[in-house]
């Protein structure tokens, strides 16, 4: 219905989320078990939250890694066709693996990535992991990712699982490059609250602004939606941040 | 209105010899053992969505009769009249009426015409039956499915007797324990050991273990017999 | 029974007093004690358990209940003999248990009550599987509930592990998903809501959604009958397509009775888990946050005969109108109705509004913020008694805007605007 209002000729926005799970073997338990419960949750209301988005269609995508980075679906899918599958666990914590599939991913798809050609809105990525990486060369590979242009504009947030110790926080808090954005609490209300803020906003935004691409309009997109989200988290009391 | 879950139905049937030689002690513990088992499958009843209790209760002498008339009853519904002891022990008549019983109730028996539960019999007996071997009689029981389907129980009352040791062995055969009870003073709380043991594992419905689980039968036996030794532990 | 009254059992620094027996189960007994200058059940194994059962027992206990509807164990004890046991907080004198309300011993106070019941079940679960754990074996003993407040209380909870770990314990039948008495799986998350829609079902028809006409293919119900009624093929007593296992007429009368009177869309969300979840239980089975959202819609739209008492919906999903009592075949009464967001709540005396309505973000969906309520002095006048702490602006038909405090009463009349929030607005039809 929106997309009548928005003109003839215009295609809906695509909004990206991007779940990033580690399912590496320090994640058995109940650890893995939150977390394939957390993307079921998400998934149910996910129409709700669809609804709540109504001038961006939501893809979702997610990439496990353990030993090595794999992608659940080949292509982003739409809610109605994305279907959860349990996640076992597996091997060690490849985090630079799956920070260079990330990177490719956040490639325009006239070069084999995920993100539009022209235009489009800031992608959500949440990474969810215990934080005990077995690559230990990942800071050089957050490095090569952190230069994409949609890595900068890209809303990042990580769910801190079980962790207790701040060297395993900071893997965290180095991946969304701001330690507000790690959250502890990961109920499906919780995660609705932070993917309902963020496609609300980051659309609100995105039309209010005439174009978007990577570099300097997206940057000052990104900032009027972290301005934006700031101000709606704080009203958040339930959530920790 | 009857607004509850329908249940399935669970047959207690006691067969109680009231020969002459019951009298006094023996069959006063009898009467007492039943008034008790009426309240306490009631109320166990409240607390179990699985089965209804149903109860008949065959006495035998000169001849099997059904005590009130009652071929089956719920078991809240029950009402007890004291059963008195006199004249032979005509056990094969006691078989005949259980085996008329013991048919869907289409055919004018008691178990339910489908999804039954094997029903718990207990035979209760202090000797002699007057009619030796029974060989029709027992034939024609073991030709039922829901005999050889149910939990059986005999208890032999102060009994020195092998034949009819071996006569309850046989009732049992395969599928129950036959229980000594040396003194009469004892028998109120065996009866009720065993009915309300047999009740409860077999409408418990337990959940289930990888490593499998004993059978009912076997649990049955099992809890008796604990129930059984503390009997023992507090008396002697 | 393995303990006597006033036996003592010294654990160094404290000791545990035996005062009575409280129960039996197949797997442990249970008795009163007095442990710590209180209060506790003590329930201690018959047998004894492997390593792994008490370390997930230590580390549950360790980890802390996933809610106060939890009699989560407290503190492990080991028994010189070998054996474990545990203590955990008595259950209250209030609570019966849910087979009592099966066997119709106990009742819900009302409709309403019975949903929130259902609302708090849903609500555990939801948190306990948050936490990463499955219950494994969910059956009609667990449950305890209040039967004129809804709570909810959660029994033998120690076989609640983390997801896809197993100690053993398959469930019980009757209440076991199918591939697990197919014995294809071990329980986990997934066979925890096949048994949770069960319980569901149970609750709302007092029936068990498998046991219908397809009984009557067996004269006695053995192993082999319950393989193939539960597990190798069972048909789901309302499946849309295949009558062949419809409730007994006659037998299953409260199945008969209830269901037809269930909104459609809990009907569906059945359907889905009994039918659909069969082949595809990780995403074919309705989910709690799924159920939450039903059963609320279901409560809303609750309204009371004003003739026989009787609760039935007001049919907002129905394919017909629902314009009359089904219990007394007198006229449903007009009420007025409040929209709120997607919500539709009837507003009939005694229907409350709850965090979850005003906060979509919300995970409180049992927790009242404002009633419906008749004026003490005009029974005729009905308003929304608020508990709130901040006030909300509301605004007539006239256009006429008035502040009602936090804790005050908004007047139920046609076509009035509450604005309960900056992005919630609310309007009484």
């Amino acid at each position: 219905m929106q997309d009548r209002m928005l003109g003839e000729g215009i295609a809906r926005q695509e909004l990206n989320l991007l779940f990033v799970i580690d399912n590496s073997g320090s994640m058995e338990g109940e650890k893995l078990g939150a977390v394939n419960n957390a993307i079921r949750d998400v998934m149910s209301i996910m129409p709700e939250i669809q609804e709540d988005t109504s001038d961006a269609t939501i893809k979702i995508s997610a990439l496990k890694f353990s030993d090595k980075a794999e992608w659940i679906y080949a292509e982003p899918q739409s809610v109605e066709n994305f279907k959860w599958k349990d996640l076992g666990s597996e091997g060690g914590t490849n985090l630079s693996g799956a920070y260079d599939e990330l990177a490719k991913w956040l490639t325009k798809k006239s070069n084999g990535g995920q993100m539009p050609d022209i235009g489009g809105v800031a992608p959500i990525i949440i990474l969810m992991t215990d934080g005990l990486p077995t690559s230990y060369d990942w800071r050089d590979h957050l490095e090569s990712l952190k230069k994409k242009g949609w890595f900068k504009v890209a809303l990042k947030y990580a769910l801190a699982i079980e962790i207790d110790t701040e060297e395993a926080m900071d893997v965290l808090k180095k991946f969304t490059g701001n330690p507000e954005t790690v959250l502890k609490v990961y109920t499906a209300e919780a995660l609705r609250k932070v993917i309902n803020v963020i496609a609300v906003t980051a659309s609100k935004v995105k039309s209010n602004s005439a174009s978007v691409g990577v570099g300097g309009d997206a940057a000052t997109n990104n900032e009027m939606a972290q301005a934006e989200i700031a101000e709606k988290l704080d009203e958040i009391d339930d959530v920790e941040w | 209105m009857n607004d509850r879950i329908a249940k399935q139905r669970l047959n207690v049937m006691i067969i109680v010899d009231c020969s002459k030689s019951m009298q006094g002690e023996r069959i006063a513990q009898v009467n007492g053992a039943l008034r008790d088992i009426k309240r306490q499958l009631s109320e166990m009843q409240d607390e179990n969505s699985n089965v209804d209790f149903y109860l008949t209760v065959i006495t035998f002498s000169n001849d099997a009769r059904l005590l009130n008339g009652d071929k089956t009853k719920a078991v809240q519904d029950f009402n007890f009249t004291d059963i008195r002891a006199a004249g032979w022990s005509n056990l094969h008549t006691a078989y005949i009426q259980l085996a008329d019983l013991l048919k869907k109730e289409s055919r004018g028996g008691i178990m339910p015409d489908f999804g039954g539960v094997a029903p718990i019999l207990l035979l209760m007996t202090d000797g002699h039956p007057t009619k030796w071997p029974m060989t029709e009689e027992t034939a024609a029981l073991k030709r039922l499915p829901w005999f050889n389907v149910a939990l059986k129980y005999g208890i032999a009352i102060e009994l020195n007797d092998k034949r009819t040791t071996d006569c309850l062995k046989e009732f049992v055969a395969g599928n129950g324990d036959v229980i000594e009870c040396y003194n009469a003073a004892l028998l109120k709380r065996i009866i009720k050991i065993i009915v309300l043991t047999a009740s409860k594992v077999k409408s418990r419905s337990s959940s289930v273990h990888a490593e499998g689980a004993q059978s009912v039968v076997a649990e049955v036996k099992q809890e008796v017999q604990q129930a059984l030794s503390e009997v023992d532990d507090w008396e002697w | 029974m393995l303990f006597n009254k006033n036996d003592e059992i010294d654990l160094g620094d404290k000791k545990v007093v035996i005062r009575e027996p409280l129960g039996e189960g197949g797997q442990g007994e249970v008795y009163l004690v007095d442990y710590d200058g209180g209060k506790y059940a003590l329930k201690v194994y018959k047998n004894e358990e492997s390593s792994d059962f008490r370390y997930n027992l230590k580390n549950n206990i360790e980890k802390g209940s996933p809610s106060e509807h939890f009699l989560w164990p407290k503190k492990l004890i080991d028994f010189d003999d070998g054996r474990i046991g545990y203590l955990m907080d008595v259950r209250p004198k209030n609570f019966v248990s849910f087979v009592s309300y099966l066997t119709g011993k106990n009742t819900f106070a009302s409709r309403e009550v019975m949903l929130s019941w259902c609302i708090n079940l849903c609500t555990a679960f939801k948190k306990l599987h948050e936490m990463g754990y499955s219950y494994q074996d969910l059956n009609d003993g667990s449950f305890f509930l209040g039967p004129d407040t809804g709570a909810l209380l959660i029994c033998d909870n120690d076989n609640v592990t983390a997801d896809k770990k197993n100690l053993g314990i398959l469930g019980k039948m009757r209440y076991m998903a199918p591939e697990i008495v197919r014995n294809e799986m071990m329980p986990d998350v997934h066979s925890d809501r096949f048994s949770l829609g069960v319980i569901l079902f149970m609750a709302l028809c007092l029936g068990n959604p498998y046991e219908g006409e397809r009984l009557k293919n067996y004269d006695i119900i053995d192993e082999k009958a319950e393989y193939e009624l539960y597990g190798s093929n069972p048909i789901f007593v309302y499946h849309k397509t295949d009558k062949s296992n419809r409730p007994i007429r006659g037998y299953h009368s409260s199945v008969l009775r209830r269901w037809a009177y269930i909104p459609l869309y809990v009907k569906e969300a059945f359907h889905r888990t009994f039918v659909d979840g069969l082949s595809d239980r990780e995403n074919g089975r309705t989910t709690e946050i799924e159920w939450l959202r039903l059963l609320m819609r279901y409560r809303d739209e609750l309204v009371r005969c004003p003739h026989c008492g009787y609760e039935f919906i007001y049919g907002f999903g129905e394919k017909a109108p629902v314009d009359k009592c089904p219990n007394c075949g007198k006229p449903k009464k007009e009420v007025c109705v409040l929209e709120l967001g997607k919500h539709k709540i009837v507003l009939d005396i005694g229907k409350k509004l709850t965090a979850a309505h005003l906060d979509k973000f919300s995970a409180e969906y049992n927790r009242a913020v404002a009633t419906v309520i008749a004026n003490k002095n005009n029974p005729s006048l009905w308003g929304v008694k608020l508990d709130l702490s901040s006030p909300v602006a509301i605004k007539d038909a006239n256009g006429v805007e008035k502040t009602i405090p936090g804790n005050g009463v908004i007047p139920i009349v046609r076509n009035l605007k509450i604005q309960f929030s900056e992005n919630l607005i609310g309007g009484i039809k």
